[in-house]
């Protein structure tokens, strides 16, 4: 099963384990996983932003990228949601791109729903609270990636209040609605620290660089960690 | 980095406003999910339908507005027409000042149409007195405020405020007792209702086919509104159509269930024209104003689809932003999503085309939405349209940008530099960034740099190797269900209805039991021995009528004009009594059987949550139900 792996730009430029542990779950998957280098962004943020000339150029570059015939992986909730959903806003003439998050396309299309851990010490249980990203909704997810998390024995998910709100990210909204999304934010942080977790884990590292974001200026008692990178420790 | 108007509003916001609709908006939200579970059993496939019945009447507009008009004035309801709010409000005032030529109170039942035009600011310059009767819309009067959400006006204000606002309108000793600050509306809105010549309402829906205006409410003010003075009008958009009075129950349980978690509202008010001359009240000239105001524009752009909206605000609740900023934020009468879309849509996107900025994009909006109205997308058509008309200027250069990212060679090292750049060179970003957030730093190793190294060196057996299958898993949950509503019926209607009816405040009871108090009795009751009567229904303390019949799964009672009857029997007094004989099983069942005369569907007793979600019964209605079951 060959898969294309749409880095993002994120990854790409500060977290790039996440790209790894990425290519480590889909490789333990059965998969094999191709990089193609050229690739760049998106075009998600001009096309946020209202810049959709802008968009369509790199989107038109991106797809120029990755071969059609075969399936795009990416970590990001977000960016799958802009290849597969956003382009087809750009360009309503055009096939909608066989784009896939990580998890839904592990759980939706290949059928996994369970990890095996290859911890040490599966009894000690780690608390994690974890925060579905909004962009699942524009694909059509549930819980794909929480349910390939909680079949890990060492984990163990606890719920938290107001879990189905967005955390305040929002991509540049978050740089521009500063107020907003930093209060929709410690809203989300306050509900998740009260919950006894002890990491925040997510499938969007739009979300977690935000919530970062926000712990370390206020330094709140509270770690994060994308799901995948659960799952590649689990399994290495 | 100009702030946009959201933004700076939630700045200034004190934390305890933000608190309260917070609150407020997250208890609905839950409510939300409570009752649209007990009201169907599969409401994604009643949104669905009820999205595809809208979609329905806004292709067929034009015939359908037609058949309204035309089944209106044989039902003797006078129609009008208004290009835009300066017609509405001529139309309206030319009404106020036949009826009413020296001026005087006009009350008014809570309408979003009638915030839309500003139709108090044009009354009141005419010389008349307007007087907003459902609770949340009388604080927002008093106090010189507007409303902060569109079901719940005063979500941003707590009891302390309102209470300060009562004492120094001298309604009452100062309390914060929700249940007291209601009785202290209730006498004082009494008089206005008694002496008002002129009420105005909005619409809810109105039905092509039967020319049937139908309201719905909780406290009881909209049908006072509607009933006691001389002349009732009523304001609608264009698009708050619906074609058959069959499809009323799917949309009466959508709209109730996600505004207010019930089942449905207490009151749904059935409006077949003007009193007739076989009832005992009702307004003597109805009419209804057919408002425009952009609607036909926006039905033929990119954003016809917010149309669908029956302003539940659900939308409004879920939303993280307006949950921190309140609707006040929006600065225009439609807030949250849906304001932030309708707004620009009808007022004109070089205005308020920035409202489609202050969102996440989310998506829980769409989520809730009874009508599955695409608002994130919506909201992103916007931006690209508000950026083309140069209505919005973002602060990055996105062309710039753009170059950038389709050079691989450039794009790759200027990410390799962006984890240090970002920590020098000061831009909008970053400063936008930086007074909320710590920065982002690279964390362990760069992929690229990995991946090459990877492509060097043997895979570790992980090709291949996996669990992978080929076959696609999607998962098939299907509902068996043949509707998407009706809910499961105890064997028995009666101990269905009783159930509900309790749960909504009401009870069953017997004649034998009434208390002995001053009651007003429907011409067609047999008379009932050792009751002391009045024929003051504003005087009564008990109304005692007959129902039409009882409606098993949502413990309601319907009550049609008609034998001299008095519709403000079931209203004006504390009590009500009703005498019923016979039920159906459904909300469908009971539409095929209601006659056409003006009728109500009562769903328990009077109620608000107007201050701070507490309820209250009995504000202007009965807070007394007692149902008497008639073998």
């Amino acid at each position: 099963m060959k898969v294309q792996l749409m880095l993002t730009c994120l990854c790409d430029a500060f977290f790039g384990e996440v790209g790894i542990a990425a290519v480590k779950v889909l490789q333990h998957a059965g998969c094999e996983v191709i990089f193609p280098e050229s690739q760049t962004c998106c075009g998600q943020p001009p096309f946020n932003a209202g810049d959709w000339k802008a968009s369509r150029k790199i989107a038109e570059h991106c797809l120029t990228v990755f071969d059609p015939a075969i399936p795009i992986v990416t970590p990001s909730g977000s960016c799958a949601a802009m290849m597969r959903e956003g382009y087809h806003l750009l360009w309503p003439d055009r096939p909608h791109t066989k784009c896939y998050e990580v998890g839904e396309y592990l759980v939706k299309h290949l059928g996994i729903t369970e990890f095996q851990s290859k911890l040490q010490n599966p009894n000690s249980k780690l608390k994690v609270a974890f925060h579905r990203a909004c962009h699942g909704r524009g694909l059509g997810l549930t819980d794909e990636q929480e349910r390939l998390v909680a079949s890990l024995p060492n984990i163990e998910i606890v719920p938290f209040a107001q879990a189905e709100q967005c955390c305040g990210f929002g991509g540049a909204f978050a740089a521009t609605h500063g107020k907003l999304s930093s209060g929709i934010g410690d809203e989300k942080l306050k509900n998740v620290i009260d919950s006894g977790a002890e990491v925040l884990v997510s499938g969007d590292m739009g979300c977690l660089m935000h919530l970062n974001g926000l712990i370390q200026k206020e330094k709140l008692p509270i770690q994060t960690k994308h799901y995948l990178q659960v799952l590649a420790e689990a399994i290495a | 980095m100009k702030r946009l108007p959201v933004e700076r509003f939630a700045r200034q916001l004190p934390q305890a406003k933000t608190d309260s609709v917070r609150n407020a908006s997250a208890q609905k939200t839950q409510s939300r999910l409570t009752a649209l579970a007990s009201s169907f059993y599969n409401s994604e496939e009643a949104r669905t339908q009820a999205a595809q019945i809208k979609d329905e009447v806004l292709d067929n507009l034009p015939e359908l507005q037609g058949q309204l008009v035309q089944n209106c004035k044989r039902n003797g309801v006078q129609v009008h027409f208004a290009k835009d709010s300066a017609e509405a409000n001529q139309i309206i005032l030319d009404i106020c000042k036949r009826v009413a030529p020296d001026g005087g109170i006009v009350v008014k039942a809570k309408s979003m149409a009638t915030e839309e035009i500003h139709l108090n600011h044009h009354l009141e310059e005419a010389g008349y007195e307007p007087v907003e009767t459902d609770l949340g819309e009388y604080v927002v009067q008093i106090d010189h405020d507007t409303p902060s959400h569109i079901v719940t006006p005063i979500i941003h204000k707590n009891r302390k405020e309102i209470a300060s606002s009562f004492e120094r309108e001298n309604l009452g000793p100062y309390t914060e007792v929700p249940e007291e600050l209601a009785m202290q509306a209730r006498v004082k809105l009494r008089e206005k209702f008694k002496n008002a010549k002129i009420g105005i309402s909005g619409v809810n829906f109105a039905i092509a086919e039967t020319g049937r205006i139908v309201l719905i409410e909780n406290e009881g003010n909209n049908r006072l509104s509607t009933t006691a003075p001389y002349v009732h009008i009523a304001l609608m958009g264009i698009e708050k159509m619906l074609a058959h009075e069959s499809d009323l129950p799917l949309f009466l349980k959508l709209l109730a269930g996600s505004a207010t978690g019930q089942q449905l509202t207490t009151y749904i008010h059935l409006i077949s024209g003007r009193k007739r001359e076989d009832e005992a009240d009702g307004p003597s000239e109805v009419h209804l104003v057919l408002l425009d105001n952009g609607r036909s524009r926006v039905m033929e752009g990119p954003y016809r689809d917010i149309l669908r909206c029956i302003r539940c605000g659900a939308c409004l609740n879920v939303c993280p932003v307006y949950r921190q900023a309140s609707g006040h934020a929006y600065g225009h009468v439609y807030s949250g999503p849906l304001g932030a879309v309708l707004a620009p849509a009808l007022e004109g996107i070089d205005k308020l085309g920035h409202l489609a900025k202050a969102s996440t994009l989310c998506g829980a909006c769409e989520e809730v939405c009874p009508v599955k109205i695409p608002i994130p997308n919506m909201l992103l058509k916007l931006r690209d349209e508000a950026t083309r008309i140069g209505a919005i200027k973002d602060p990055v250069q996105w062309g710039i940008y753009a170059t950038g990212a389709t050079k691989p060679g450039p794009w790759r090292l200027g990410l390799s530099l962006l984890p240090m750049a970002s920590k020098i060179a000061p831009h909008p970003m970053k400063t936008g960034w930086g007074e909320f957030h710590e920065l982002p730093h690279r964390e362990g190793r760069a992929f690229r740099d990995w991946w090459k190294s990877e492509e060097t060196s043997p895979h570790d057996g992980g090709v291949g190797g996996g669990q992978g299958g080929g076959a696609s898993a999607e998962s098939q949950d299907k509902d068996d269900h043949p509707t998407a509503y009706n809910s499961p019926l105890a064997p028995d209607p009666w101990q269905t209805f009783e159930s509900k009816l309790t749960s909504l405040g009401g009870r069953m009871g017997t004649l034998e039991e009434l208390p002995t108090k001053v009651a007003f009795l429907d011409p067609d009751l047999p008379n009932i021995p050792n009751l002391e009567t009045t024929n003051d229904v504003w005087q009564a303390d008990i109304g005692i009528t007959l129902a039409d019949f009882a409606i098993a799964e949502t413990g309601s009672v319907v009550l049609s004009a008609g034998n001299n009857r008095a519709r403000l029997a079931s209203l004006t007094p504390p009590t009500h009594v009703v005498l019923v004989k016979e039920i159906v099983a459904t909300l469908e069942e009971a539409f095929a059987r209601i006659t056409d005369r003006t009728s109500v569907i009562i769903t328990g007793t009077s109620r608000t949550a107007d201050i701070e979600g507490v309820l209250v019964r009995g504000v202007h209605g009965p807070k007394e139900l007692i149902v008497i079951r008639q073998e």
